[in-house]
């Protein structure tokens, strides 16, 4: 069994950057979650999420969600075949190991709850058969902060079920300079072989039995609680939150091939963790606040075990 | 900053308002808030009529903050406000915010200041909280007080108490060094915390050694959790910091080894406790020496 940091490597190879990206797609993937990825169009999202599919030979599906898309675009339908008179089934983009919702905030509601069911349940329904989502199953949910008008927020309840939220920003100018280098000529190759969907399905069951030690959990915990009580917070993060928190201190961990958490994984992928489960009070807009500052207060008030 | 000068109307006065106006607030109101310190002085105790003195008080949060309008300064009687300076000041351990009055004594006697408050959430205890600075104590009295012969017996005594106090912290210093040359380098079990505490503010290796002794002493997981608090304030990490601030923090190889493995010792499973405390007690009694 190849090990997940080869991924990782690898992933590094094809994406100039976006250290916290490519990790965070790492270790989605260990954690058996799903990731939420905010940044502006052209910052290399879409090649990471085919980089890591192809890395582990998982199969690759992107949809682009549109106000006019409807749920059966995504699940997939029944057809009648006329020459054995019977419906067949004909399965959506969703059925892949590796699903990019692309600007997930431009389709309807009830798109966005037919895709999060399938996040949340891993399976889906189609007429009144019920499959199972092929193992393992990722959704790479994209948003454009930008060109908002006429998009459908995605409320709290359903960001919830992402375990992560990463924001993609600009590369550095050296990084700029490499991009226009590497892709100038033509999109270089994804990569291959690195591992095998049955080593990710090995990483998953051996990071679930990775320790985390009471002072650590008490630390995730204290996190997600002073989110609740943080200033221009009207809603904190749930104790979804917290599960979130342990389970990517584990992934984090078995990255670094340790068989226990420590508190510089919790605090390391807390911002990705409350991200996206606060809402703020309208004080905010008044203030000025950065909502990544409140994050950064939230974490830097909690003293670590 | 803000300088102002109220000539005319009374300090009580405005203080009384602005209470009134930032008094005590609810709970749903307060701010969390890590508040490392809250202390009051005066630059002067004895003060002659017609002259003035200034109040400072001082707040440290461990977060950044523009301004801290929850500090809220004491009342000071039928003293004159002339000037009422705040400043606010950003670094890296958090925001420290230094608030200056200058007061003009009317009435003599003698007078205690209350301590400022701020009211927040405590973020160590997620609980509101009334964090109070201590209060200052002043006599105001007639110019003649502080001349003449009884100035100079006055300066004489402080002189003599300076001295005494000096030669009482060598004393010390010089008995906790002999204990720590005396102390067992293994398994001392004849060091007593009580032995080992007047180590602790010495050094970082005089504290490390300290909090060695301690866990020999009485061998736990909080001692050895305090054993890696000691570490980590030797590389120069604040109390809530991580191994990874510490390991930035410092260039010393010995001192990092020391904090990676205090992290297997204090967050590994049981059956792997035993062999990361060896190897975190035998880094740090190496580095502490």
């Amino acid at each position: 069994m190849s090990a997940p940091r080869a991924v990782l490597d690898a992933l590094r190879l094809t994406i100039v950057g976006q250290d916290e990206v490519v990790e965070s797609l790492v270790l989605s993937l260990i954690a058996g979650g799903h990731l939420l990825l905010e940044g502006a169009p052209g910052v290399a999202k879409t090649l990471a999420c085919r980089a890591l599919a192809a890395a582990v030979g998982g199969i690759f599906h992107r949809i682009q969600f549109t106000p006019d898309l409807l749920p059966s675009d995504i699940i997939g339908t029944r057809v009648f075949d006329q020459k054995t008179a019977a419906f067949s089934t004909v399965f959506g983009p969703l059925f892949a190991n590796v699903v990019l919702a692309d600007e997930i905030n431009r389709a309807p509601a009830k798109v966005q709850s037919a895709l999060l069911e399938g996040m949340q349940e891993r399976r889906a329904t189609i007429g009144l058969e019920t499959h199972p989502l092929p193992a393992p199953f990722l959704v790479l949910a994209t948003m454009n902060p930008y060109d908002a008008e006429g998009t459908y927020p995605l409320p709290l309840a359903q960001l919830d079920r992402f375990l992560a939220k990463v924001v993609v920003a600009y590369p550095s100018r050296d990084e700029e300079r490499t991009i226009v280098d590497r892709f100038g000529a033509g999109e270089p190759p994804l990569p291959s072989d690195v591992a095998t969907l049955g080593d990710v399905a090995g990483w998953q069951h051996e990071a679930r039995a990775v320790f985390v030690d009471p002072k650590v959990r008490d630390y995730a915990v204290d996190l997600v609680r002073a989110s609740r009580a943080a200033e221009l917070v009207a809603h904190g993060a749930s104790p979804r939150a917290a599960l979130a928190l342990v389970t990517l201190a584990r992934a984090r961990a078995y990255l670094d091939g340790r068989a226990f958490t420590v508190p510089d994984d919790v605090r390391d992928i807390a911002p990705a963790v409350l991200r996206h489960r606060l809402a703020y009070d309208d004080r905010i807009a008044v203030a000025g606040t950065d909502p990544e500052d409140i994050v950064r207060r939230i974490i830097a008030v909690v003293p670590a075990p | 900053m803000r300088p102002r000068a109220f000539r005319t109307g009374c300090a009580a006065a405005s203080a009384a308002v602005f209470a009134m106006l930032c008094g005590p607030a609810g709970a749903q109101d307060l701010r969390m808030l890590h508040v490392v310190a809250l202390t009051m002085s005066a630059d002067r105790t004895e003060v002659p009529l017609g002259s003035d003195f200034h109040l400072s008080v001082h707040a440290r949060v461990r977060e950044h903050v523009t301004a801290l309008d929850e500090l809220i300064v004491p009342e000071v009687g039928t003293m004159h406000l002339l000037g009422d300076e705040r400043r606010v000041h950003r670094g890296p351990a958090g925001t420290d915010i230094d608030e200056t009055l200058t007061l003009e004594p009317v009435d003599a006697g003698s007078f205690t200041i209350p301590g400022a408050f701020l009211d927040a959430i405590d973020a160590r205890t997620d609980k509101p909280t009334r964090f109070t600075a201590n209060a200052v104590h002043v006599r105001i009295g007639a110019q003649a007080a502080n001349t003449g012969p009884e100035r100079v017996r006055r300066a004489a005594l402080a002189l003599l108490g300076i001295l005494v106090a000096a030669a009482g912290v060598a004393l010390i210093v010089r008995l906790a060094s002999r204990r720590g040359r005396a102390a067992p380098p293994a398994g001392g079990a004849s060091v007593s915390p009580a032995a080992v505490a007047p180590l602790v503010a010495a050094s970082p290796r005089q504290a490390v050694r300290a909090a060695l002794g301690t866990y020999a002493a009485a061998p736990s997981s909080d001692t050895l959790a305090a054993l890696r608090r000691a570490v980590l304030a030797a590389a120069g990490t604040a109390p809530g910091g991580t191994t990874r601030d510490a390991v930035s923090a410092t260039s010393d190889e010995a001192l990092r080894a020391t904090l990676r493995a205090a992290e297997a010792a204090l967050f590994a499973r049981d059956d792997q406790h035993s062999t990361a405390k060896e190897r975190f007690i035998e880094a740090a009694r190496g580095w502490a020496g």
